[in-house]
């Protein structure tokens, strides 16, 4: 069991996410960063689909009622374990009545929590992933409060951590302000303005999409159309000019023009950048980017396989 | 048709373009096409109004090779006789007790029962569900009752919240921001999470009001 001593303002329960029932107007969701979700599970040697904490904005304490092994990823954080200092990006074991304070976010937007066993709280339409709007999944569709107690799934086996140093080769570059989409073919005037322009992250940015201010503002004409599909990464532009990077809690369908779509593999950049960070988007072909993604699932099923 | 990526793990097949019942009942009958095919790789299949989008599992599928599957899929359905799409007929019951209602009834030279009538008296189509989780959007209304969106969008529509926007009515599911008219409320669920089929209302089902007092 894990208790949340003191709630930070933003922490929810979230997993890779809901595929499956988009037709029924409901989010993919899951974590914001996928790929320190995915890092997270395989620190602490869980499934790719268990469960971990997404932590945001401010300090908190999760005390620990049992031996744990964990795993921290995504933001850098100062911390401690009791009083010694912690590490990010490796397993940690922690002792039963021993608490994780995290006294701030350094860098970065979000931190991930994982946990060997995963949090476990009932899956709602297959996933524990926590979906704000409609208060479905985590614990009660709701932001993690002080007092709430989590429950931790059981695994038979090993839960020895690896070390990060092996991930560099598939690792999203955070520090890169350069963020790779796949272009609609449509308004290539659009695009090449689109291309040229240098972005800074609103303050104006949830789960549900980030808000880009452009150093120009770009032409909207077009900018309404019938409504189509979408998904977390679609860059939509919006009448005011400015576009919105949609995120894991994407609507399913989408009334503005989409002038492309973030990679799946360069998500993580844009979820962990911080309001007024600036941003500039460069096109790749779809091809390269599922080779890029084929390349990081790859390897993350490679070193799961390896463990004992 | 015309295919674009929706990013490297989704494909967005356009049919056509702008609102109507032809479009609608194409852009179903493909919907429902790649569902019974179970291409590999593919994991859903969202219909719009003028659009289908397959999300797929790069590891299972690449781009080209969907695009291929969907372009032999659409010539094979062009010489079967197009199946007629599942038409499932849904009542819900309506207090027609909305917040806008006098104001529609005053900016459309309607009285509020004429509104009531004109709402009540027709069966609409289900174009598309999305927005939020269980939001149906349908059409057409009463070209009388027609209106553009509030100018400020409410912070707060309340669950179960009938209302018209343009050319459309819809049921806000739960509590959300909203922009449409509200003319009344319903009882009647329309999302649960806890069910298989979450939503109420799929694509292509057939909505009639019933107005309660």
């Amino acid at each position: 069991m894990i208790v949340v001593e003191r709630a930070p303002p933003y922490l929810t329960v979230q997993d890779v996410g809901r595929p499956g029932y988009r037709a029924s107007g409901v989010p993919h969701s899951g974590a914001m960063d996928q790929w320190s979700l995915a890092l997270a599970n395989l620190l602490v040697a869980n499934q790719r689909s268990a469960a971990a904490l997404e932590w945001a904005i401010g300090a908190g304490a999760l005390r620990f009622e049992r031996d744990a092994v964990i795993a921290l990823t995504g933001a850098e954080v100062e911390g401690a374990i009791d009083n010694a200092p912690i590490r990010t990006h490796c397993a940690i074991s922690v002792h039963a009545g021993q608490v994780l304070t995290i006294h701030r976010l350094v860098a970065r937007r979000f931190l991930y929590v994982g946990v060997h066993g995963g949090v476990d709280c009932p899956p709602i339409l297959g996933s524990r992933s926590t979906y704000l709007p409609a208060a479905f999944g985590g614990i009660d569709g709701r932001r993690l409060i002080a007092g709430d107690r989590l429950e931790v799934g059981t695994l038979a086996g090993n839960s020895e951590g690896t070390s990060e140093t092996s991930v560099g080769v598939v690792a999203p570059d955070y520090d890169s302000r350069v963020v790779r989409a796949i272009a609609r073919s449509g308004g290539s005037e659009f695009l090449m303005s689109f291309l040229d322009t240098t972005f800074t992250v609103s303050a104006a940015s949830d789960r549900t999409g980030y808000r880009l201010e452009g150093d120009h503002v770009l032409e909207a004409d077009a900018a309404s159309i019938t409504s189509e599909p979408v998904c977390a990464g679609a860059i939509q532009l919006t009448p005011s000019g400015q576009p919105i990077v949609l995120m894991a809690d994407s609507p399913t369908i989408g009334g503005y023009c989409i002038l492309g779509t973030v990679i799946t593999c360069d998500l993580p950049i844009v979820a962990q950048s911080m309001p007024g960070r600036k941003l500039r988007f460069v096109s790749v072909a779809v091809g390269a980017a599922q080779d890029e993604l084929r390349r990081r699932e790859r390897f993350l099923s490679g070193e799961r396989q390896r463990r004992p | 048709m015309k295919f674009e990526p929706l990013g490297d793990s989704a494909i967005t097949v356009f049919l056509g373009d702008g609102i109507s019942r032809e479009l609608s009942a194409d852009v179903q009958q493909l919907a429902d096409a790649l569902r019974s095919e179970s291409i590999a790789g593919v994991i859903e299949v969202v219909p719009a109004y003028a659009s289908v989008a397959a999300y797929y599992d790069p590891l299972g599928i690449g781009y080209d090779e969907l695009m291929d599957s969907v372009r032999a899929l659409r010539t094979r359905m062009s010489r079967t006789p197009a199946s007629i799409p599942s038409e499932r007929r849904i009542r819900i019951p309506v207090r027609y007790d909305g917040e806008d209602l006098t104001e529609v009834a005053d900016r459309t030279g309607h009285t509020r029962d004429e509104v009531i009538g004109l709402h009540a008296d027709r069966e609409y189509h289900v174009y598309v569900v999305g927005f939020v989780p269980g939001f149906a959007y349908l059409g057409e209304l009463d070209p009388s009752l027609v209106l553009p969106r509030r100018s400020v969008p409410r912070k707060r529509v309340p669950a179960g919240a009938v209302a018209i926007a343009e050319a459309q009515t819809g049921i806000y599911p739960y509590s959300t921001p909203g922009g449409w008219h509200l003319i009344g409320t319903t009882i009647q669920k329309m999302f649960d999470p806890s069910a298989t089929e979450p939503a109420l209302l799929r694509v292509g089902d057939r909505v009639i009001f019933e107005p309660v007092g």
